[in-house]
């Protein structure tokens, strides 16, 4: 039994490739393809075709490959350089693939390679893929002891089925820990915005529909209401945006009454910012509050999270010191005369010490801009600088979001109107009526907001451009749906053309089930469904309910297991008979193995005649039963 | 001291679980196997899954992936039922001896176990602790063939054979020890390239009268080549002197020329080494139907020939007592 063939290898293949195409775009494929060259040659070697190098050799090579590993993984994170040593050695062990113990070691470490592929990934069709995965090697160490066919496959398969009740009850019971010590996190996390922006970065990023997250509301929010606010960029060096150090200061959040419940379903991530309504506050902890009216996300939050919402009323005024407003007035010195000429031309006539000076200019901005022949353009000419963002004014007129929401800005700050850029998300696609809003990638905006003496005035200057961009999203808005057609890849193109439009919405929901109750199962939810239950059945505690639950989970899988609906309810006239049996082997007439029953009967008029006569009617009971329809 | 009061507690460790397997598990000539008489624990893999299993929810937990710890739940599910499912395999089945190993010393001995179930336990396996040569395979109709090597000859107890099932992925062994209260039998390994301790009846008598009257009781069936050690009463010398070599005259039947073996010593040899030409002899007197007798220490062994002859003349050889004796 301890001898492998050539077939096992041929399915420790068949696992090795398909754990290679999971991990595919995490290890490097030179990697890869000296796995299933090992692979190949220990095939070989099983049917007699090759032979094995001698261990010196193998140990350089070893050496080598490690050498080779770690070189190509230079650039990787350190998780991603975790699985890929891990990758080389599932590769390296084909070399001494030889008993069966190195094919448990194959498998367990492809089991693990499969939990590892569900780090980077926890979208439903990666989840099944990797199950898919497990399931071979699986597979793989059941052919230790059998020869494997379909059925066998079908035989696990059920097996693994008949166990999901014990597995989703540990699953609901099993505490949820908090993680024990920090790890290494994947690199291929990098999502939406980035704490920097230059002029033309956030046309980059709607050519993504990546999901950044999903919001679900208690009540359906007002169309423009829903400007995510994830940064405040309030510092410009000529070319490009930043958050500067005040406004990243943590701070205890303003208190008003809520007018709305949301809560947030975020996509893994490694950015700090969070995108929320403005002005908000969390619920239930996991973000901060910074001066700039932002928030952050408590620590590094890797996997989905959910965090909780609630919309606050607008305030009538805030306090913000001095210094940062002055702050906010700041603009690069050289700064083109054309360009000042023009912030000149658009304040004359105005008395900077009345009350709503801010919110005149502001109006006169919106009237030139009106005046002029601006247009909007999902790909934009490069603006590099101050002379770009004089060439996008008076030249070019015609830009993205980031172009008109960066001018308004100098043109306000010119006029001595502390201002500041805010980058973020606009509007979203509902996917479920007025409750289930998912936010991509290509919903990323920017937008602006000034101080008017008051409080901070949100203004939106694509608005008074393409106001069809601002109530639509992109693939929607007449303006923009051609233009973002043509810069898409063809694989979005077709998945968001009408044909797809159901399917994409059913998938969608399914993902956000998933996540809500899959990949977010965590110690809250976990206490929820609890009390839930708890209140659902009165007077027991959650010890008592939490082994209910578990031996409910038993109990499905022994009855799975068991299969009792298969088994046959003997009919009367058998009972009787082996009653009559029974009886009889009590009074030492044993009925013999495979003895008739006739032949049973002369035996017992023999031994016992006494009960002979009711040993015959059960017979005939039976016979006539049996065989007389 | 140390190492006699370890021994002297292994061997009472020994002792006792002989007693109480003799208990559990009470040696008779077959045994059904039940939830009595079943053993089942880990397997050194299982374990190691098992380590694996917490280490994929402590990655999991960190990771706060649930997707992780689903996984590691699901596969500890499994690792739960395959304690169910590698019983099951083995429960219910009935395990008999279906003949007495019995053989020569230095080639194995086949031990054949017949299993008798509605359904075949998969990858049975058997082998006997602390004995040589353990190579165990399945065969078909539910036989499972043992291959014991045996180095001394003489009849002994057959130990605790233990079957053992890892059925579903290796993870838990299912075992029993049954005890099938059976001797093994192992003759002498034969010992070519010494004349035949034997005394031939006829030899103090006429040749030629001899001949004839084995002619009368057995019938010619031909002429085959000559291999050293036959008999040289048999040689046809009319061949030989018609200068076509060596041969001997083969006759079918029973042969009335009676050789009697014994087990007096030969010169340079000892005792067990006799035994072994004996063993020798015995297998070339009955290929050539040569009938012959037998006698080992005090017991005696009509004559005869055949197969039948040659496994009763084993069995002295085998059941010889030392020489020491």
């Amino acid at each position: 039994m301890n001898s492998l063939n050539s077939s096992h290898i041929r399915m420790s293949l068949l696992c090795y490739s398909a754990t290679a195409l999971l991990l595919l775009q995490q290890v490097p494929w030179l990697l890869v393809l000296v796995g299933l060259a090992a692979g190949w040659w220990r095939l070989r070697v099983m049917q007699g075709l090759a032979t094995l190098p001698k261990p010196r050799w193998v140990k350089l090579s070893l050496v080598l490959f490690i050498a080779l590993v770690l070189w190509l993984a230079r650039s990787f994170e350190l998780f991603d350089k975790l699985v890929s040593l891990v990758m080389l050695g599932y590769s390296l062990k084909y070399i001494e693939l030889h008993k069966r113990r190195d094919v448990e070691m194959f498998s367990l470490t492809g089991l693990f390679l499969v939990a590892f592929s569900l780090v980077f990934s926890s979208q439903p069709l990666a989840a099944l893929l990797a199950a898919i995965v497990a399931f071979l090697h699986l597979l793989l160490l059941l052919s230790l002891d059998v020869k494997i066919s379909f059925n066998w496959a079908k035989r696990l398969g059920l097996w693994l089925l008949a166990i999901a009740p014990l597995a989703i009850a540990l699953f609901i019971v099993a505490p949820r820990l908090a993680p024990l010590w920090k790890m290494p996190t994947p690199s291929s996390a990098q999502t939406g915005l980035s704490d920097v922006v230059r002029p033309g970065d956030i046309s980059q990023l709607i050519r993504s529909d990546k999901l950044v997250f999903r919001a679900e509301f208690s009540r359906a929010p007002e169309p423009d209401e829903l400007y995510w606010r994830a940064m405040v960029l309030d510092e410009f060096d000529g070319e490009q945006w930043t958050r500067s150090q005040i406004a990243q200061q943590k701070q205890a959040p303003d208190s008003s009454s809520a007018i709305n419940q949301y809560q947030l379903l975020l996509e893994p991530a490694s950015q700090a910012w969070l995108a929320t309504l403005n002005p908000s506050q969390v619920r239930g902890g996991g973000a901060n509050y910074v001066a700039d009216g932002s928030w952050q996300r408590e620590g590094e939050s890797f996997p989905r999270q959910i965090l909780n919402f609630s919309q606050l009323e607008p305030p009538t005024s805030s306090a913000v010191p001095p210094a940062y407003l002055h702050f906010l007035t700041r603009l690069p010195l050289n700064i083109t005369p054309k360009v000042s000429e023009l912030s000149e031309y658009l304040g004359s006539g105005l008395s900077p010490r009345a009350p709503d000076y801010p919110k005149q200019v502001m109006t006169r901005v919106q009237q030139w801009f009106l005046s002029q022949q601006f247009s909007y353009t999902l790909s934009p000419p490069a603006y590099p600088g101050l002379l770009g963002v004089e060439r996008f004014l008076l030249d070019q007129q015609s830009g993205f979001c980031v172009h008109y929401a960066q001018s308004v800005v100098i043109l306000a700050r010119l006029q001595g109107i502390p201002a500041r850029m805010v980058t973020g998300f606009l509007g979203g696609e509902w996917e479920q009526q007025d409750s289930l809003l998912a936010v991509r990638n290509y919903d990323a905006h920017a937008w602006m907001e000034y101080w008017d003496g008051q409080g901070w005035v949100r203004l939106d200057p694509t608005a008074w451009i393409a106001p069809d961009r601002v109530e639509n999203n992109l693939q929607q808005s007449q303006a923009t749906a051609q233009q973002w057609q043509s810069i898409s890849g063809w694989g979005q193109k077709i998945w968001y053309t009408q044909g797809f439009n159901q399917l994409r919405l059913w998938l969608a929901q399914a993902d956000y089930w998933w996540a809500k109750w899959v990949l977010n199962f965590d110690h809250k939810r976990q206490l929820s469904l609890f009390s839930q239950l708890l209140a659902w059945l009165p007077g027991s505690s959650l010890l008592m309910l939490t082994a209910g639950m578990m031996l409910l989970g038993l109990l499905a899988t022994v009855l799975l297991m068991a299969k009792p609906w298969q088994w046959r309810l003997p009919n009367k006239q058998v009972v009787s008979l082996k009653w009559q049996c029974w009886l009889l082997a009590r009074r030492g007439v044993v009925r013999a193995r495979g003895e008739s029953f006739n032949h049973f009967l002369k035996r017992v008029e023999q031994q016992a005649p006494q009960r002979a006569s009711a040993l015959e009617q059960a017979i005939n009971n039976y016979n006539l039963k049996r065989y007389q329809p | 001291m140390k190492f006699t009061l370890l021994e002297a507690f292994k061997q009472w460790k020994g002792v006792r679980s002989a007693a109480w397997l003799a208990k559990r598990v009470p040696s008779s000539s077959s045994l059904r196997l039940t939830r009595k008489n079943l053993f089942i624990l880990p397997t050194r893999f299982g374990w190691g899954f098992l380590i694996a299993l917490v280490v994929m929810l402590m990655m999991g937990s960190n990771y706060q992936n649930n997707l992780i710890i689903a996984l590691g739940l699901w596969l500890l599910a499994l690792w739960l039922v395959c304690l169910v499912l590698c019983h099951q395999n083995m429960s219910g089945n009935i395990v008999s001896l279906l003949q007495r190993p019995e053989g020569q010393c230095d080639k194995p001995l086949r031990l054949l176990l017949n299993i008798v179930n509605n359904k075949q336990p998969h990858a049975l396996a058997a082998e006997i602790k602390n004995w040589p040569c353990k190579q165990a395979y399945q065969q078909l109709d539910g036989q499972l063939a043992l291959d014991l090597e045996v180095k001394q000859r003489g009849r002994q107890l057959l130990p605790r054979i233990s079957l053992s099932s890892i059925f579903p992925l290796g993870l838990f062994r299912c075992w029993t020890v049954a005890d099938f209260n059976c001797e093994l039998l192992a003759y002498p390994a034969p010992l070519a390239g010494f004349a035949c301790p034997s005394q031939e009846w006829v030899e103090a008598h006429d040749v030629e009268r001899a001949a004839s009257d084995s002619q009368l009781q057995s019938e010619f069936s031909g002429l085959k080549a000559y291999r050293s050690g036959e008999r040289k009463s048999l040689l046809a010398w009319k061949q030989f002197a018609a200068g076509r070599g060596l041969q001997t005259k083969a006759f079918t039947g029973n042969p009335s020329i009676d050789l009697h073996l014994s087990d007096r010593r030969h010169s340079g040899l000892n005792y067990e080494q006799t035994l072994s030409v004996l063993a020798f002899w015995l297998r070339q007197l009955a290929q050539q139907q040569q009938s012959f007798s037998l006698q080992v220490g005090a017991k005696q062994l009509a004559s005869g020939s055949g197969q039948q002859q040659l496994k009763a003349g084993l069995r002295l050889l085998a059941e010889a007592p030392s020489s020491d004796e």
